[in-house]
């Protein structure tokens, strides 16, 4: 499970009903939360390049790959850089193509407040809504949340949140993939689920209605 | 001890609720929709080229900056300011403090720029560098992580144009460049 530029918002009830049936590795990032710095990233496809790394060192097989919008554009660079070592692809509201309808929502331009507000369609039909937003960050919290805004941007400013390189690559990926997108999605535009679908040779996209970005994760 | 005159050439006439949001971090890009400098010029009057006062009161001379995307400061362009003051002053040592690096993707152009003020100043400009605040990082989509970087490597770039024989080659971490 990869997870968003938002930072590893750790165990979820989500992944509790999923743990059920499989055994969950969800990393954080190098250079977000506690992880350590990543001075020498330059882009996601270095990110992507980590983990693929990772699943040989942490002895995974051949894993299925969960990922959320920036950890969905590495789940997807890690398919076109090696599709055989990854089992099945799901995609949560992913960036990492240009829309071709509207643009993704700068982020480093928004407030954190402003971002929470426009991450979710409906806060009130998220069940952990206020265990995970309903008090203010601790002063050790919004530290986290500078070190994961910096290291998005290390990751992602220029071309932002976008490879223009991926479309190329992306038809070569046959991997089963599932693409989960919430039709409300104020960051990253839902037109984009349809051009990862129609990228992808084996994939199925879910718009989820009355649905937004955050809130596509937990559905995925 | 120098004693420099210096404005920031803010935008006078901007209105405070309009610039309030911007001006006290000038750290944050002015939306241009509902800007008032669409409606109204700013007066360039705080530093206009053809005042030559502050020598005559006794400066040793004018200090000139540069911002961007914010109404707290509307001089764009320090070294084009340092070439017009060039002509209309005669003694005034002209104090770039100074050219943004970070956002400069052509560092030969601008040390061809600084080089040509100071020609026309008749050897009157002093060259500065600064790291530049948020309001322009953004504004000029320069990734704020590698601000220091590339701080550094254009200083030695313009450096060694100014100092070392060339033509040479630079391939450095952040700006490749011939000349």
């Amino acid at each position: 499970m990869l997870h968003g530029a938002g930072g590893n918002r750790g165990w979820r009830r989500w992944m509790e009903r999923v743990a059920e049936h499989y055994t969950i590795w969800a990393p954080t990032h190098p250079g977000f939360g506690a992880s350590g710095d990543a001075e020498w990233m330059e882009g996601v496809d270095d990110l992507a390049r980590f983990y693929l790394w990772w699943i040989d060192a942490a002895g995974l097989g051949r894993p299925h790959l969960l990922g959320q919008s920036l950890g969905g554009w590495t789940a997807a660079e890690m398919a076109t850089m090696s599709p055989g070592a990854i089992d099945r692809l799901v995609l949560a509201a992913p960036v990492g193509l240009k829309p071709e309808r509207g643009e993704i929502l700068d982020v480093f331009y928004h407030s954190p407040q402003q971002l929470r507000e426009l991450n979710v369609h409906d806060p009130s039909a998220i069940p952990e809504w206020e265990e995970l937003f309903g008090r203010a960050p601790t002063p050790a919290e919004l530290e986290i949340a500078e070190r994961n805004r910096e290291m998005t941007a290390r990751l992602a400013w220029k071309p932002y949140m976008h490879n223009p390189r991926l479309e190329r690559f992306l038809p070569r990926v046959s991997n089963p993939t599932l693409i989960v997108w919430g039709r409300e999605d104020r960051i990253v535009p839902a037109a984009c689920g349809e051009q990862y679908r129609r990228l992808l040779p084996n994939a199925t996209l879910t718009v989820l209605e009355r649905c937004g970005h955050l809130d596509a994760h937990r559905a995925s | 001890m120098k004693l420099y005159y210096f404005s920031e050439m803010p935008h006078h006439e901007y209105p405070d609720e309009e610039g309030a949001p911007a001006i006290p971090r000038c750290a944050w890009p002015s939306p241009t929709a509902s800007s008032t400098v669409r409606r109204r010029p700013p007066t360039t009057s705080a530093i206009s080229p053809s005042t030559s006062w502050p020598t005559s009161v006794g400066f040793d001379g004018l200090m000139i900056n540069e911002h961007h995307s914010t109404p707290s400061c509307v001089n764009v362009g320090a070294n084009m300011t340092a070439a017009v003051l060039g002509r209309t002053t005669t003694r005034a040592k002209l104090l770039i403090l100074g050219n943004i690096l970070p956002i400069e993707d052509n560092p030969v152009r601008m040390a061809e720029q600084i080089a040509m003020a100071d020609l026309i100043s008749g050897g009157r400009v002093l060259s500065g560098f600064v790291r530049g605040v948020g309001v322009e990082t953004w504004w000029a989509n320069a990734n704020p992580v590698h601000n220091r970087e590339r701080f550094e490597e254009c200083h030695d770039l313009i450096m060694k144009c100014w100092t070392e024989p060339g033509p040479f080659r630079w391939e450095g971490g952040t700006i490749t460049s011939v000349t």
